[in-house]
């Protein structure tokens, strides 16, 4: 239980090597972003669809990591656990819209109180953002495991990491 | 329509009172079938309410009668996992008890969403997990992983990356699920934790037979 923060690649020049189109300082990436060879590795997670709409429908403007064209295909969950997309959140919106973290992360939460709810055998969310700081030279993963009432709290986090 | 709402509320309550009355193992067989026939006769008045909302286009009242729906059905489900017990169907009492421990995460989501309080409903879930653990012998559970191409919404049946709806979320009634279309299937798993509980090992052989995991009988298959 807690956070953790860890150096993630750039986050920039890993989408140019995979030819993904990354128009947005919010966006989902798929999973093994830092680590494959090419798009052909990459997948979704299993509710990134569903992260997207609720960060569109709290007025975000969030992006789906995609090739131009086309869509990645997403994860089959084979356990009950929720498995958090990775959000990445670039500088910019870090530096001049802090607001939009903290709405972001209050949809987040709200939405996993609702789910973990419903299921007695786990209460704990688990979630993974990455942080664009200013210098856009590094940047932070920041791994949060606990009950979701603490999501919110990340955004000092976040903001802390922007330009440490 | 809110008057007729108030008094399928009371009826509810009445009877997932009574009902839940009867939620226990050494409670009458006779009684407990009767509850669930009071329930599926229930369920129909719901079920044309429901459609006379959606009709008049009312998703509030749709969604609410779902709350009652789902609610009722989580009640039968448990009855129905007593009922198969005693008729030694300890596979189909598993099977009952994983429809009323889905029904009621599906019953927990909506009663929020229409701002009821859920609390009584996560009692029952939580008692609903003691059951599976005190009543039910240890399950080893088979889990797939692979990936999908596309996922289809249960509520408009298009693409579900882009239509609107939210999976979990009850829109005129119905909640919504996502169908998946697998592209390949990737692992299958010995999971604790699996997304569906219904995939289990159900048999392993022993003495040239097989072992049935649930009642330990020895069966010729």
């Amino acid at each position: 239980m807690g956070v953790t923060v860890t150096d993630f690649a750039n986050v920039r020049e890993r989408a140019a090597e995979l030819r993904l189109t990354l128009s947005s300082d919010l966006a989902i990436l798929p999973r093994h972003f830092s680590s494959a060879t090419s798009a052909a590795d990459l997948v979704h997670e299993a509710d990134a669809a569903t992260l997207r709409k609720l960060l569109n429908n709290a007025g975000l403007d969030v992006q789906q990591l995609e090739p131009p064209g086309g869509r990645l295909p997403s994860v089959v969950q084979k356990s009950a656990d929720w498995i958090s997309p990775t959000i990445f959140v670039g500088s910019l919106l870090l530096t001049q819209n802090p607001y939009a973290i903290q709405v972001a992360l209050n949809v987040l939460a709200s939405y996993l109180t609702d789910f973990l709810r419903g299921r007695p055998s786990g209460g704990t969310a688990r979630i993974s953002i990455v942080v664009e700081r200013t210098n856009r030279k590094t940047y932070k993963q920041v791994s949060y495991e606990g009950p979701p009432s603490g999501i919110k709290d990340l955004a000092s986090v976040l903001t802390g990491l922007r330009d440490e | 329509m809110s008057e007729v709402l108030d008094q399928l509320r009371e009826e509810f309550e009445r009877l997932a009172e009574e009902a839940q009355t009867l939620t226990f193992l050494p409670r009458g067989t006779e009684l407990q079938e009767q509850a669930c026939a009071r329930i599926e006769g229930f369920l129909g008045v719901l079920a044309a309410t429901k459609v006379a909302c959606v009709q008049s286009l009312d998703e509030v009242g749709a969604n609410t009668v779902l709350d009652l729906e789902l609610s009722l059905e989580v009640v039968r489900a448990e009855l129905n996992m007593w009922l198969d017990l005693k008729r030694d169907a300890p596979e189909a009492a598993w099977d009952s008890l994983v429809s009323a421990q889905d029904l009621c995460e599906n019953a927990i989501q909506v009663r929020r969403q229409v701002g009821g309080d859920s609390s009584g409903l996560e009692n029952l879930s939580m008692k609903l997990l003691l059951i599976e653990q005190m009543v039910f012998p240890p399950q080893a559970f088979n889990s797939v992983g692979g990936i999908a191409d596309r996922r289809e919404c249960s509520v408009c049946g298009g693409d579900y990356e882009t239509c609107d709806h939210i999976k979990g979320r009850a829109y005129m009634g119905q909640v919504c699920h996502t169908r998946l279309f697998l592209r390949e299937v990737r692992e299958v798993s010995i999971v604790t934790d699996p997304a569906n509980k219904r995939c289990r090992i159900t048999h392993f052989s022993d003495q040239g037979k097989m072992r049935n995991k649930m009642t330990w009988r020895l069966e010729d298959r």
